[in-house]
């Protein structure tokens, strides 16, 4: 409850600092050491509050109110973008992976069928990287990235072994060659899916002290 | 004498993973250096890498040996193909254990 102490009128709204008839600052008509409040401590992201020279009106918000409201809307919009890139990502590999293993089952049969172990643990994690998008975006995009990334590579390498070993004009000497080039490749992108995968580890990790 | 032999076959055949075992010895270094900040994540991805940097070798070894090891000096093409499709699905199973705890570090201990 506050007051008017020039015209007496007295309002039931605390947030407001002046009188609306006469623009006289308001008094607290009750405030007495005893009666008053301990001091208030807002949280960080509590909106700022009204001074004199920005006199709270309810039907007029102040410019920082705007302002704040606006950020949040964006930055929530933005948050929302981009997961929705993350999951779009996250499903184009999932999708070109799944095609390329059932492809390599029907056209190289045991080949292939030996990898299932780990393209169901891959595919089952890459739809957990899709669920999980909304509360960890870049882990899930990293995990999502490495994932794909090494399933399309092993059916790339499994076709190009194979189209190898079926071609009658290399020699035994060249494709010797050939081989261990590919080998040393295929061990190249798998470094690149453990760092992927150790970066989607460590990023957005907060210290234990600033979790608990 | 044949056992010995192979040594060489299986040192070259290592040579070529060098890459991702390098690989994985940095990575085990960038997470133990985050240890004090989250130890079970680090603990499971340690756990994961060190499974994946042992899988290499020894399975290098495992397919250098094989056919002498599990067939004997008799063995015709059908048993090679035989003993190298459930030699590629214990591969295949044993690197999906190892995966396993890298990939539940990537998950757990994250705020809600």
């Amino acid at each position: 409850m506050k007051q008017c102490p020039k015209c007496k009128h007295e309002y039931d709204d605390d947030s407001l600092r002046f009188c609306l008839e006469d623009g006289t600052p308001l008094a607290r008509p009750d405030v007495s050491p005893k009666s008053a409040e301990p001091t208030a401590v807002l949280p960080r992201n509590e909106l700022p509050l009204t001074t004199i020279a920005q006199p709270a009106r309810p039907d007029v918000p102040l410019p920082a109110t705007v302002r704040a409201h606006k950020t949040t809307n964006e930055n929530s919009a933005a948050t929302s973008r981009s997961v929705g890139t993350v999951r779009i990502v996250i499903a184009v590999l999932f999708v070109i992976s799944l095609a390329l293993t059932m492809i390599g089952w029907v056209a190289w049969g045991y080949i292939t069928f030996r990898r299932t172990p780990l393209v169901l643990l891959f595919l089952g994690v890459m739809v957990l990287a899709f669920v999980r998008a909304p509360r960890h975006p870049r882990a899930s995009l990293l995990t999502g990235l490495a994932l794909g990334f090494d399933l399309i590579e092993s059916a790339i390498y499994i076709f190009i072994n194979r189209s190898l070993l079926q071609s009658t004009q290399t020699s035994d000497a060249q494709m010797q060659k050939l081989f261990t080039t590919l080998t040393v490749l295929d061990d190249f992108a798998l470094a690149a899916v453990f760092i992927l995968l150790t970066a989607a580890v460590l990023t957005g990790r907060k210290a234990i002290s600033q979790t608990a | 004498m044949e056992g010995g032999a192979k040594i060489p076959l299986w040192l070259s055949e290592l040579a070529q993973q060098l890459p991702s075992l390098i690989t994985i010895l940095v990575c085990m270094v960038l997470v133990i250096a985050r240890w004090k900040r989250h130890p079970t994540v680090s603990l499971l991805a340690v756990i994961g890498l060190f499974l994946l940097w042992l899988h290499g070798p020894v399975f290098t070894l495992i397919y250098a040996q094989g056919p002498s090891l599990f067939l004997g000096n008799n063995y015709n093409s059908e048993d090679i193909r035989k003993l190298f499709l459930v030699l590629g699905l214990i591969f295949n199973s044993t690197r999906a254990i190892a995966f396993a705890p890298l990939l539940a570090a990537i998950f757990i201990g994250r705020p809600r």
